[in-house]
């Protein structure tokens, strides 16, 4: 997959390097993950965007003063979507067994709702708690409040989501998909929050997460590159 | 055993119920309904119109069903006027199609099996019978929530695709050392946990890798086929999502990544899993599969170049005398047919092409008189069957023609098939 952003290589010393982080999209169907996402990576928007079947997988790169970060996206399909619900089925599993397989490992997430519906906010705040019970302890959480460019249809406050943010230490910004608002932004922002420690967090390693990888040496994904002879 | 219905009242209560205008403007019009219930009669799906509104005829459909188990018998057919009632009971559900179409019962039957086993995929046979042992109320749409675009895409598209009623996958006509190479590169993307890889277009096949002891079934790939063809989500990423396999197995997920092999290539890899953590192993199968397809052999502009000009295929042949045909290999499980072209360019005649390919299939496999050579005249096209030890053949043509001349047509059809036969089908099957 052709990553843009290619990292620059600065010459002589070895500060630069890529940190890998595997990043999960979470929120109700229909509020804007996809589209969030395909603005990130693609820089599109479709006005019509299909709903995720599974889970969509697409890389990103953003670069920051000395480190490169390499987004490793997974974009889930709303939670109300079968797909989710893996073997584990049990009578309760409608909300609450949601696949833990997509965010286990993730080192941040993006939970998203969508301005102009208000249960899209409690759903989203519903996620939060969730992954605060049952992901890594030291994932980065950003809240999403999407669509903000149908002001005129808002239904939650954006003060409101601000505190809540606050008091739950998380990221906040509402974003638009649609007319790129704060979308490099809160990726961004993510990115400058993750530590990027050399050893990359034991635990969630295994699960083809924060992996550090140093610039200066050969990459195992020798497919790209090709920019100093 | 075909059920005959003393009461008239029943049926015909049945029949205005069907008919009366429930949420749909041209519900009458409609020539195929599909319906689901469960078997305490709670609706699941309907083709048109909201399921939720059509409580009152899922209970009678139900109480049809009942009132025949009463007596321990199974109700499999009715026909009343011009439509056609038939009834599939499969585990906890009841699966109903009503038609005015040419289909036969045998093909609604198998039509409605396509249908159960497509729920299957997103639920498996297992946790379905789990799930009605616990609840028998249960109303399964929660749990089939975002999956009902595949249930219609299926249902148009055994209406068009002569794939499903010949029970058998079409490929893309490729030349021999392209198809192998292609497959050569599958091969090498072996992992530990990979069972199938496998690469489609639209409807058509372009290679299988399969393990040696196991053959993925034609039923099992249709339904693959119109997973991927029913969502354009998986055209800008790397998907990953379980998808139960009925006819490989009915009881369990494998987990299938599925990506096209790059923005401009129309060709759908989909690699399947045991391993529901196998993603990444996936993932770089992904990378072997399309750096050696790229850098070794350069088939993808050749695959995109077939898929767009369908340039090896047959079309070709159709002519002023020959319009359309049919030709299913038995040797190999696959068939070969042309793009459709005029009279056959508008979708209402292709349509009723379709109806005409089942009507000829009908005739030729009824149980209770099969046949092996058919002729039939009318008005608009003559038709002919003709079943072998090796093949079925489906043609249709000019009515003006004579049967020497038609026969002629088929005989040349024939040898040009057994010229190309390394072209039109997958002929060597590779393993793992």
């Amino acid at each position: 997959m052709a990553s843009r952003g290619q990292p620059q290589r600065p010459n002589g010393s070895g500060q630069s390097k890529i940190c890998q982080f595997k990043l999960v999209l979470l929120g109700e169907s229909a509020v804007g993950k996809s589209s969030l996402v395909l603005r990130f990576v693609k820089g599109q928007f479709q006005e019509y965007q299909e709903s995720t079947i599974g889970a969509a997988f697409l890389t990103q790169t953003v670069c920051l003063d000395d480190v490169t970060v390499k987004f490793e996206i997974w974009d889930t399909a709303g939670q109300e979507n079968i797909f989710l619900i893996l073997p584990s089925f049990c009578r309760y599993l409608r909300y609450h067994s949601l696949a833990p397989m997509y965010y286990r490992g993730a080192q941040t997430a993006i939970v998203v709702y969508d301005i102009s519906n208000a249960e899209s906010f409690q759903r989203a705040k519903a996620w939060v708690k969730e992954l605060q019970r049952q992901a890594s302890p030291n994932i980065v959480i950003a809240l999403a409040g999407n669509k903000a460019d149908l002001a005129n249809k808002r239904m939650v406050d954006a003060d409101e989501a601000q505190v809540y943010a606050e008091e739950n230490g998380l990221l906040f910004m509402e974003t638009s998909a649609k007319t790129a608002m704060n979308v490099n932004e809160i990726f961004l922002a993510i990115a400058k929050k993750l530590p990027k420690s050399e050893q990359g967090g034991g635990g969630a390693a295994t699960q083809g997460g924060a992996r550090v990888v140093d610039i200066n040496k050969p990459a195992n994904n020798s497919g790209g590159g090709g920019c100093c002879k | 055993m075909y059920w005959c219905f003393a009461s008239k009242e029943t049926i015909l209560c049945f029949f205005t119920l069907i008919l009366i205008d429930v949420s749909h403007p041209d519900w009458s019009k409609i020539n195929k309904h599909i319906f689901i219930l469960s078997e305490a009669g709670k609706p699941i799906y309907s083709r048109y119109g909201n399921e939720e509104k059509l409580v009152t005829i899922m209970g009678v459909m139900q109480a049809l069903v009942s009132f025949v188990q009463d007596s321990d018998d199974t109700l499999q057919s009715l026909v009343a006027g011009n439509r056609k009632y038939v009834f599939l009971v499969k585990g906890p559900l009841i699966l109903v199609a009503v038609s005015s179409l040419e289909d036969s019962v045998p093909q609604l039957q198998l039509q409605l099996t396509y249908v159960y086993h497509q729920i299957l995929s997103v639920l498996t046979g297992a946790q379905l019978e789990k799930i009605f042992e616990q609840l028998r109320n249960y109303d399964l749409r929660k749990l089939l929530g975002g999956t009902e675009k595949f249930l219609h895409n299926l249902l148009d598209m055994m209406d068009r695709d002569p794939s499903f009623f010949l029970e058998s996958v079409q490929c893309l006509p490729i030349p021999v050392h392209y198809r192998d190479s292609i497959a050569s590169s599958l091969q090498h993307a072996k992992t530990k946990s990979l069972v199938f890889a496998i690469l489609i277009t639209e409807n058509q096949l372009i290679t299988l890798v399969r393990p040696k002891k196991y053959n993925l079934h034609p039923a099992d790939l249709h339904l693959i086929i119109n997973l991927v063809n029913a969502s354009t989500s998986f055209q800008s990423c790397e998907s990953w999502l379980p998808i139960c396999l009925p006819k490989f197995n009915d009881s369990g997920y494998l987990h299938a990544h599925i990506s096209y092999l790059s923005e401009e290539c129309p060709a759908c890899l989909v690699l399947l899993s045991t391993d529901k953590d196998a993603f990444y192993e996936l993932a770089e199968s992904r990378e072997k599969i399309i750096k050696r397809l790229t850098v070794k052999s350069n088939c993808i502009p050749v695959i995109s170049e077939a898929i767009t000009t369908n340039k090896y295929g047959l079309d070709y042949i159709i002519g002023s005398e020959i319009w359309h045909f049919l030709y299913k290999s038995k040797t190999y499980g696959q068939f070969v047919s042309p793009k459709c072209r005029p009279p056959y360019n508008t979708v209402e005649e292709q349509t009723r092409l379709q109806e005409l390919y089942k009507y000829l299939h009908h005739r030729m496999h009824a149980s209770a008189k099969p046949l092996k050579l058919v002729y039939r005249l009318r008005s608009q096209e003559a038709l002919l069957g003709w079943i072998s030890e090796t093949f079925e053949l489906y043609a249709v043509f000019n009515p003006l023609v004579s049967k020497t001349v038609a026969i002629g047509n088929v005989k040349r059809l024939m040898a040009i098939i057994k010229q190309e036969e390394d072209k039109l089908f997958i002929v060597n099957a590779r393993t793992f």
